[in-house]
């Protein structure tokens, strides 16, 4: 669906039953779509632990924007719980700005947000 | 002053913020520090974060001499603050020569003993500014000056850059001058905050902040803890309290916002006796807002910014109008909110300095923040009386602890007006008589329910206008509650009513709660959603008699 | 707190509409313009579904083009009659409720309620119809401000102009690729046409089957060799292939006959070249030389051709070449007065008329092209395909002159 664009990877790993996905590099295009199709096969498949990891990420513009507030609102659909962890000071200030940081649980380390994402129940 | 610093494991988070300041701190040191405002809704941390910097600066490094000066509302004429501005930072600078903790709490010292003082220490340049300020005795804007640029003039005698780190620097915005305050004494920092080798750190009111239009400064926003240090705040101040709590609901960490005021607020609030449940955290929030913590909080803001009647009451009423509005849906064209015209511009101007409303481009927004919207709408509901058609998950909280009411419950609303305790008494002896209460326990019952109400009217001054009393028989027993939405004078350990400054001298109100005693046989009192709630009961059995001779009645 | 933060957003917003503006004037491909555009403005305001429908004026239909979110209504179809379009405002949002008693609201409530449309702008481009944007429920759930409004009818403009931009874009294109189309149909409808007549003018001579086929094919070559235009070759092609349309005209039987023919009738075949021509210049050909050439076909450079006796300086070297190329076929077929003669004696007549019967440098140039294929040195197409056995006869009774 989505041409991919050379400067935008995904990369997808599970542990147990928590799905971390760690974009790298420029989320400023389409091939950010790959994030959305990513989360929607998860969910598809069951999942309720997302964690977007974004250590390895750059630039995030409003395309970048557009794509995680739809894996925000499947997450929700799908009664999941999405963390956001390893931002740069950037992301965190564009989420903010956007209004996506209150729904999703931000975390310094992926490791803390495994920690509670394995000890909580879903409200 | 900054002794009060939390405990440097007592500080979560902020791993960023510390880090810009420790790199802000870096450039001073290399003579090209740059002023700052930390800015930041209300309750987010400024004050503790430039404390726990302070702390650092002074005790671990020796490169920058730190300066924290909280400004005070009581110390604002202009000879008065400058006095006590330089005195405060000669004693910190001398202090921190040497590591010595004793000089910071050195209160009260007068210029010239600590002229002596410096002199002493062979700090002779301290000793100059202070004779200068001395000089300028007459000339209280001289005076002014000396003492803001003391910190600059500190660096360059001593080689050593200066942190300022000023709390409340809004309040500056009154310091005032033969009597009149003059908000453009606050120019007079401007060349203090341009200063290279000794920039300031300030904080305050982000409103009002923004009002004073300081120039050359960069805010650096606050911003509220990310839920994961959200949730180990939480949990440290829960464990520090020795409770076995555990597992606080992700939905009221979401809804705290990261604010470390209310995670402490509410942690501090959570019952330590047992395990708790969900239930008991949102008790805990529940309380803190309509009457704990955070309510003080807030009620303090809205106090000194709306006195009393017309103008409180229009303000509450534009600020709910702008709450709702928000939660209509999103699909209206109009733009939400009272117009900016419909209120005075002074009215309007107070609104958006409190921090309640958020300015936008010609229209108002409700903040983010849904535990200060949340305040609001209880404080609406009861003063002005309209059910709020609130979120529903909003509404849940209050509605699991609204007491479980059962068999023949009667319950009144009433205005606070004089002589409603009387209205009160009027309905208890008709319901009782229902109920088929015997007269004199109606009667003795009569005389508590009087006092309590009465007790009620007189400890609330917040400007709530309503007792809820609900009146029960129930087997053997004849209950009757007042409960009003009220400052907290329920002194937790003894669970008596405080014993406040009535009581002590022997007042009045003092004989009051011993009659409510008197009359019946069992007295308690409760925290509730709402506020206070005075339990008393009587049995119903005939056998009941006042333990002592009747007190004349009231009327 | 507040205005800075709200700046801050509009910065934001500014800088997706710089984004915009680029995005949609990229070199990519329409429809991924149209996705990234609609994801730059959901991004603006944390929508999470949209759609995107470009108005089909012929369909009288909203068609969808792109959109976030909603994958599984991709086909839809909205059908709106101008009425329905006159009642939206122009790049200006609005919410779907306010529009509950318009028609076309009412009759795809559903569809819109799917698509979770809430707000939705008209994009119109210099007063015409362009399409629709839905946008649904934000994520934050909060109202739009003033602001927000003023920066989504401003992205709303944008992209109504790109589109519209794009589809005039397309449309050019489209007309020039059906230009095009039409061209090369008209090349192979003349040229079939033509071969049409070709073939009937062949048809009317048992002897001169293909005759017209070869003339054209002679005549090509040399005007190629000659260095002719395409275009000019493919005149001279066309000219061989109906300069003996005249010959229609002419009894079949004076055609054929066997035996000498009178003076009447050698009149009427000299004819052919006049009648070719007055058949011909009825019709229109993109070569305006051809009915030229055709007339021409017969004349001789010392004068004495016909039907106009013209001379050397009158005549073109399309005519030339074409005198010569029929001369030499005439030469190499059979006839029904004589034989037909071999290679050889061709060339030799050929060599022997040059500066009378015909052009002297043309001769010279076809003689060479000849040569050239005997020798079997020739690149370009071969022009005596029918003669190889010739062709090795000549060689053979030429011997060293015509061998590598």
């Amino acid at each position: 669906m989505f041409r991919t664009v050379s400067n935008f990877s995904l990369s997808l790993k599970t542990t147990d039953d928590v799905v971390v996905m760690t974009p790298r590099g420029y989320v400023d295009g389409l091939g950010a779509g790959q994030m959305e199709e990513a989360s929607e096969a998860v969910l598809g498949k069951g999942a309720k632990k997302l964690i977007v990891n974004f250590s390895d990420t750059q630039f995030i513009n409003s395309v970048g924007v557009s794509v995680l507030t739809t894996v925000v609102h499947r997450t929700q659909q799908s009664s999941g719980m999405l963390c956001f962890t390893n931002m740069k000071r950037v992301h965190r200030e564009v989420f903010d700005l956007m209004g996506l940081t209150k729904h999703v649980k931000v975390f310094n380390e992926e490791d803390d947000a495994i920690l509670y994402l394995n000890r909580t129940k879903k409200n | 002053m900054p002794i009060n610093a939390l405990h440097e494991e007592g500080f979560i988070g902020r791993r960023d913020a510390l880090q810009d300041l420790h790199r802000w701190a870096l450039d001073a040191e290399k003579g090209s520090g740059q002023s700052i405002v930390l800015a930041g809704s209300p309750g987010i941390g400024k004050t503790e974060l430039l404390k726990q910097f302070f702390t650092h600066l002074f005790w671990k490094q020796d490169a920058i001499a730190p300066f924290y000066y909280s400004v005070s509302s009581a110390i604002l004429s202009v000879p008065l603050f400058a006095r006590d501005y330089l005195t405060r930072f000669l004693c910190q600078r001398l202090a921190f020569e040497n590591k010595e903790e004793s000089l910071l709490y050195l209160e009260g010292i007068t210029v010239r003993e600590l002229a002596a003082w410096a002199r002493d220490r062979g700090a002779a340049w301290a000793g100059e500014l202070l004779d200068r300020f001395q000089r300028c005795a007459d000339d209280p804007i001289d005076m002014l000056r000396v003492a803001l640029h003391a910190p600059l003039q500190s660096a360059l005698f001593t080689g050593k850059p200066v942190a300022v780190l000023i709390d409340d620097f809004h309040k500056l915005a009154r310091l005032h001058h033969q009597g009149a305050a003059d908000p453009s004494l606050i120019a007079l920092f401007e060349s203090a905050l341009s200063a290279k080798k000794a920039p300031h750190l300030i904080t305050g009111n982000a409103a009002e902040l923004q009002a004073l239009s300081l120039p050359g400064v960069t805010w650096v926003p606050l911003r509220p803890l990310i839920f994961g240090d959200a949730e180990r705040l939480f949990s440290a101040v829960l464990q520090a309290r020795g409770t076995a709590a555990a597992g606080v609901p992700p939905a009221l960490l979401d809804l705290l916002g990261g604010n470390p005021l209310y995670l402490r607020c509410v942690a501090g609030a959570v019952k330590t006796d047992r395990v708790s449940g969900e239930e008991d955290f949102w008790s805990a929030y529940v309380q803190e807002v309509a009457s704990g913590g955070i309510y003080h909080y807030y009620a303090a803001a809205l106090k000194t910014l709306f006195a009393e009647g017309g103008e409180r009451r229009q303000a509450l009423e534009a600020l709910y109008g702008i709450y709702e509005s928000e939660g209509a849906p999103l699909e209206d064209r109009k733009l939400k909110g009272p117009d900016a015209g419909k209120l005075s511009p002074a009215l309007a101007r107070a609104l958006l300095l409190s921090g309640f409303v958020r300015g936008e481009f010609g229209g108002y927004r409700a903040p983010d923040d849904r535990v200060m919207r949340e305040f609001i709408s209880r404080l609406y509901e009861r003063e002005i009386g309209v059910k709020p058609s609130r979120d529903v998950r909003q509404q849940a909280p209050e509605q699991r602890f609204s007491p479980q009411v059962t068999g023949n419950v009667f319950e009144l609303a009433l205005p606070l007006m004089p002589q409603a305790e009387l209205v009160v008494a009027r309905s208890l002896e008709q319901i009782g008589r229902n109920l088929q209460v015997p007269e004199d326990v109606i009667g003795q019952m009569q005389m508590a329910v009087i006092e309590a109400c009465i007790n009620a009217i007189e400890h609330n001054r917040g400007g709530e206008r309503r007792l809820f009393v609900t009146i029960s028989a129930e087997g053997e027993r004849l209950e009757v509650s007042v409960e009003s939405p009220g400052r907290d004078f329920l002194q937790a350990e003894t669970g008596e009513p405080f014993v406040g400054t009535a009581l002590r001298e022997g007042g009045p109100r003092g004989q009051g709660v011993k009659l409510m005693k008197r009359f019946t046989d069992t007295l308690r009192y409760e925290k509730t959603g709402r506020g206070t709630r005075v339990v008393l009961g009587k049995r119903l059995t005939r056998t009941s008699e006042p333990r002592k001779e009747n007190v004349p009645n009231r009327e | 707190m507040g205005t800075r933060w709200d700046l801050k957003r509009m910065l934001f917003n500014l800088s997706a509409l710089v984004d915009l503006g680029q995005e949609v004037t990229s070199a990519k491909g329409y429809a991924e313009r149209m996705r990234t555009a609609v994801y730059v403005i959901t991004g603006m305001f944390s929508v999470p579904r949209a759609a995107l429908f470009v108005y089909d004026p012929e369909q009288r239909a909203l068609v969808h083009v792109a959109g976030k979110g909603n994958e599984e209504l991709q086909d839809v179809r909205l059908s709106l009659r101008s009425s329905d379009v006159q009642q939206l405002p122009r790049n200006e949002p609005f919410p779907i409720r306010d529009m509950r008693t318009v028609p076309f609201f009412q009759r795809y409530e559903d569809i819109l309620a799917k698509l979770d449309a809430r707000v939705m702008v008209a994009l119109f481009a210099k007063d015409e119809f362009i399409g629709v944007l839905t946008l649904g429920r934000r994520l934050s759930r909060k109202t739009y401000l003033r602001s927000e409004w003023d920066v989504l009818k401003v992205a709303a403009h944008q992209l109504a102009s790109a589109v519209h931009n794009a589809r005039l874009f397309a449309q050019h294109a489209e007309k020039a690729r059906e230009n095009k189309r039409l061209y090369e149909d008209m090349r192979r409808i003349y040229h079939e046409t033509i071969e049409a007549f070709a073939t009937a003018i062949d048809a009317k001579d048992e002897y001169t089957k293909n005759h017209s086929y070869r003339v054209a094919h002679y005549a090509s070559a040399i005007a190629r060799q000659m260095g002719w235009r395409k275009e000019q070759v493919e005149a001279i092609y066309i000219a061989g292939l109906l300069h003996d349309i005249g010959k229609i005209i002419i009894d079949r039987k004076v055609i054929n006959k066997d035996s000498d023919l009178t003076s009447q009738e050698k009149e009427e075949i000299k004819n052919h070249p006049q009648v070719s021509y007055e058949i011909l210049s009825k019709i229109r050909f993109p070569w305006k030389e051809v009915v030229h050439f055709i007339r021409h076909h017969h004349e001789r450079p010392d004068g004495r051709g016909y039907p106009d006796a013209l001379g050397e300086k009158d005549l073109s070297d399309g005519v030339k070449i074409l005198a010569l190329s029929d001369a030499f076929d005439a030469m190499t077929s059979d006839r029904p007065y004589r034989q037909r003669l071999p290679l050889a004696e061709a060339v030799r007549e050929i060599e022997r008329c040059a500066g009378t019967q015909f052009d002297h440098h043309i001769s010279t140039v076809f003689i060479k092209m000849l040569e050239q294929e005997i020798k079997g040195k020739s690149h370009g197409q071969p022009i005596l395909e029918s003669m190889k056995m010739e062709i090795k006869a000549f060689r053979d009774a030429n011997g060293p002159r015509y061998n590598a």
